[in-house]
């Protein structure tokens, strides 16, 4: 079964990803903020993290940066969910590891078949 | 040779006294070896004719104990007597063979053969048949007890020897045995005697050298000594009279009598080379004597001769004197021109008129004189030297004084006039008046006057022309003196212009590489008060540069910039940059300034525009914020009504996401409202639609509606009064100010905690504590988190969401309640804000009292 970890902080959008991925059948774990973010990647192997980056206690760049120092953990693929859409703030994304941005407001049933050709 | 030893006094002597020497010591040499020789053969004969008369002692000692060994054998049969006196044999040999081979004498050589003769007998005769004859006695073959000499003969041995004709037979003793004996001792007496007679020749020999020797060493003495008598002596003597004839010529000389030493003169040696000196002293002596003679009448005609040019000098100096009393006054008389051009030169003529109008009166040779200014509405001005109150009053006043016609007549007039009074001359004198106009040379009008008084004569041409000149110097003097004084005042106001702009201003002046700034400029860079202003102002746009250039955050883009200032490719748009580490931020531009269609500088202007970027800064910051703000409602609204649309849901879930798309919708709505009321607040237009409001269970609702929306906060209100709190507010508006007021409390603790809202009264107004325990507010933000769009940026509070415009729109509020709002915080613990809003009644009051 493909493991998912969703981290966001605004409730309504976790409920949205949350309903539209598991009628899709993935687990998905949740985390409120950057801190429980890192948390659950440390301690579980995930086919996929989709994080926000506006998150109160880390950024999910900063959960990113460090993820990726930790062993194991630099291949997990990596999407962002953001608010932030400039072209500066993907290549700082990339630059610090996240595979796949997407920016808000993003249509749910679009990013269902884009996490479908990751994680097949 | 004989030249050779008249060179030099003492080389005979020498010569001689060095070879005696030499024979001497040869001889005395040679005659020592040779008599040491001598002694010592002597002594080497001594000693070998003792140690022969020692050995023939020691053998004859010990032949004689042999001799008794024997006997006492033979009598007592005592054998190892025998064995030691035949043991005896070979030493005794010996001594006879040392002998043989010693030997140099016949008498030596005879009494050899005599021992070894004896030796033969004994040992070859004695020895046996005395041992047989003991034998025999032993055996008992003999029993006599005196020996028989014919017993002996009949020995065996005896018998053999004598048939031998070894020995012979003696009828009293057997065999001859003493006669052999007796021989060898009287040739051992006869050897000795012969020793000791030598032995007193060799000791004669010797004591014979020995006088020898003594007499040679006192006679090579007594012959050297004679020498010395012989040679010495004389050759003294005759040195010592040659050089007593010359101490007695430099006697005679000294006395000044002529000396002649001719015959030492020729001289080779020492004598006569000092002879020759002594010659040729005398004959320089006696010029020299000659030649002062002559000179000293000479100098006695030249003497005389001096006396009378002396006269003749001193007439010539009182001439020069005279002239150069003439010229000294001529000089100062320059001098004093000189001064006066100069001061009428100098920037700070208008403080020197006192000294000018001394030096004039000097020059002229005048005794009063004074400078009078004429001003546009004709008043008088005066700067005077000697002149009194009388005179000043006479000048100033007369409608007949010169200064009076002048200014009529506007040229320079004199007059004369015999002065009866004493003063200041004790008899009646003529005075000398004169007034020449000074003409401002823009317009001809007289500006002053140069007024001068002489007692005794007239003013010469010369001396009117030096004040004619003077005048028109002075017309000029005055004309520069304004002008200057107008450039400064201009310059002043320039300056003051330039220093009260916003602007830094740098001017490089292009012909004098000067570098002129504002006051500004040292304000935006204030390194600059560490240097020196007299250094600064010493230092060229370069050195500036390169000062300016510390600073700034952008080197490379300032140094471009500048870099074409003096080029063809002048900069005509500006530069941004910050300086110390985005203190500041600069914009500058350059403008060449061009007069008469040259460039005299370049300007270069340097704005703070800071606040305007960050005004910039901010706004951009606030577009993302709203933009990310709007985008999260957005994202809720737009993936739920996708999935309502596109998906087949359960109809709770559709319910669901209703509610969800409702409540998201109305958010987005707040948003949108407060970024309308910061646009109206910027704008000034917002009203209030006031009404009389109890504020208490306003707050009550909302505390409960914010207690159901959040687990982690506590909400607490203190409304202890029994009055209601009653304000006049706009009712949306306050629930608007306490809705962002709470939200943020939430929002900064985001650990949760107590949050607690208070309200009092007070005299005249009610207040309202809004009192969180979350992460409080750095101190350096304080001052500015009721701007717009600020938002504090600190790691705390980065992640927390917000526009920036919730406490704006509160501030904004209570203002328009005439209130006050304030906050007390403590980072890391929690903040306070406070509230003050007028009360109804007194709103009122103020209301009814104020007219609208």
């Amino acid at each position: 079964m493909v493991k998912i970890l969703l981290a966001e902080d605004e409730e309504v959008l976790r409920m949205l990803v949350m309903d539209t991925l598991e009628d899709e059948g993935y687990d998905i774990d949740e985390a409120q903020d950057g801190i429980e973010a890192y948390r659950l990647i440390e301690e579980n192997d995930y086919d996929l993290v989709i994080v926000d980056h506006m998150m109160p206690g880390m950024t999910g760049l900063e959960v990113i940066e460090k993820v990726r120092k930790l062993p194991g953990r630099q291949e997990t693929k990596v999407m962002m969910l953001t608010a932030k859409s400039q072209q500066s703030d993907r290549d700082c994304a990339n630059e610090i590891g996240v595979d796949y941005f997407i920016s808000k407001p993003f249509s749910p049933l679009e990013l269902v078949k884009i996490i479908g050709g990751i994680v097949k | 040779m004989k030249r050779w030893f008249k060179q030099k006094l003492g080389r005979d002597i020498m010569v001689v006294l060095y070879s005696f020497l030499v024979i001497a010591l040869v001889g005395s040499a040679l005659t020592y070896v040779y008599i040491e020789n001598r002694l010592e053969a002597n002594e080497a004969r001594l000693r070998q004719l003792d140690e022969r008369v020692d050995r023939l002692t020691t053998m004859w000692d010990e032949w004689q104990a042999d001799q008794y060994d024997t006997r006492g054998y033979l009598l007592f049969g005592d054998t190892a007597s025998l064995e030691r006196s035949s043991a005896n044999e070979a030493k005794f040999q010996q001594e006879i063979n040392w002998f043989k081979t010693q030997v140099q004498t016949r008498q030596g050589e005879l009494f050899a053969e005599d021992l070894q003769q004896f030796h033969d007998f004994y040992y070859d005769v004695i020895i046996p048949v005395t041992y047989e004859y003991a034998q025999a006695q032993q055996d008992g073959k003999i029993t006599e007890t005196f020996i028989d000499a014919q017993t002996i003969a009949e020995l065996p041995t005896a018998q053999r020897l004598i048939d031998q004709g070894l020995v012979q037979f003696n009828p009293q003793r057997g065999i001859d045995i003493l006669g052999p004996i007796d021989e060898v001792e009287s040739a051992l007496g006869e050897y000795r005697e012969l020793m000791a007679s030598e032995k007193e020749v060799v000791y004669a020999e010797w004591r014979q050298n020995n006088n020898m020797l003594q007499f040679l060493w006192i006679m090579s003495i007594a012959s050297f000594a004679a020498l010395i008598l012989l040679f010495v002596q004389p050759f003294l003597r005759r040195q010592t009279r040659l050089i007593s004839r010359l101490s007695i010529a430099s006697n005679r000389l000294l006395k000044g009598e002529i000396v002649d030493l001719s015959d030492q003169m020729k001289r080779e040696d020492e004598i006569g080379t000092m002879s020759r000196s002594f010659h040729k002293m005398a004959e320089t002596l006696r010029d020299n004597e000659r030649h002062l003679i002559e000179k000293n009448h000479e100098l006695q005609a030249q003497q005389e001769e001096l006396i009378a040019q002396q006269e003749e000098l001193q007439a010539q100096q009182q001439e020069l004197e005279e002239i150069l009393e003439q010229t000294q006054q001529n000089e100062q008389h320059l001098a004093y021109r000189n001064e006066l051009t100069e001061t009428l030169a100098s920037r700070d003529s208008l403080t020197a008129y006192p000294e000018i109008i001394e030096k004039l009166v000097t020059i002229t040779d005048s005794e009063v004189g004074a400078l009078v200014f004429v001003d546009e509405s004709g008043t008088y001005r005066v700067t005077s030297h000697g002149l009194n109150d009388t005179l000043s009053r006479q000048l100033l006043d007369s409608e007949n004084s010169v200064l009076t016609r002048a200014m009529t007549l506007k040229t320079t007039v004199h007059s004369s006039k015999q002065v009866a009074s004493d003063h200041p001359l004790p008899y009646p004198y003529y005075m000398f008046e004169t007034a020449v106009p000074v003409h401002d040379p823009t317009d001809d009008s007289i500006i002053a006057f140069i007024y001068l008084v002489r007692y005794k004569d007239r003013f010469t041409q010369t001396q009117m022309g030096d004040i004619m000149s003077f005048a028109r110097q002075l017309s000029l003097s005055l004309l520069r003196m304004r002008l200057f004084e107008e450039m400064k005042r201009e310059k002043g106001k320039t300056e003051r212009i330039l220093d009260s702009i916003r602007e830094a201003v740098v001017y490089i002046d292009h012909s004098t590489d000067d570098v002129f700034v504002n006051r500004p400029l040292y304000e935006m860079f204030p390194e600059l008060s560490d240097v020196s202003s007299q250094d600064l102002e010493e230092e060229t746009w370069e050195e500036w540069r390169n000062r300016l250039v510390e600073t700034v955050d952008q080197a490379e883009d300032f140094t471009k910039y500048t870099n074409r200032l003096f080029t063809e490719d002048f900069p005509h748009d500006s530069v941004s940059f910050s300086i110390r580490k985005g203190e500041m931020n600069l914009q500058m531009y350059a403008e060449r300034i061009i007069v008469g269609g040259l460039s005299k500088g370049t300007l270069l202007v340097f704005r703070d525009i800071t606040s305007e970027t960050e005004a910039e800064r901010l706004k951009s910051e606030f577009i993302s914020t709203i933009s990310h703000e709007l985008r999260t409602p957005l994202s809720s609204i737009y993936g739920f009504t996708e999935l309502m649309v596109k998906k087949q849901l359960p109809n709770e879930k559709q319910a669901k996401y209703l509610e969800t798309i409702h409540s998201e919708t109305e958010r987005l709505t707040h948003l949108v409202n407060d970024f309308l009321d910061v646009q109206r607040m910027e704008s000034g237009s917002q009203m209030y639609d006031r009404e009389q409001l109890d504020i208490e269970p306003v707050v009550r609702d909302m505390l409960t509606f914010y207690e159901a929306s959040s687990l982690k906060h506590e909400f607490e209100l203190i409304a202890d009064d029994a009055r209601p709190y009653e304000l006049f507010v706009d009712c949306q508006k306050f629930k608007q100010l306490m809705s962002n007021l709470l939200s943020n409390a939430v929002k900064y603790s985001p650990r949760g905690g107590k949050i607690t809202v208070e309200l009092a009264h007070h005299e005249q107004i009610v207040s309202i504590k809004v009192k969180d325990e979350g992460i409080g507010i750095p101190s350096d933000a304080l001052d500015r988190l009721f701007d717009k769009f600020y938002r504090v940026d600190n790691s705390d509070s980065r992640e927390i969401g917000g526009t920036g415009l919730g406490l704006p729109i509160c501030q904004e509020i209570v203002r328009g309640h005439n209130g006050q709002i304030h906050v007390e915080s403590i980072q890391h613990e929690g903040s306070t804000f406070i509230v003050e809003i007028p009360s109804y009644e007194y709103a009122v009051q103020e209301a009814e009292t104020t007219p609208v």
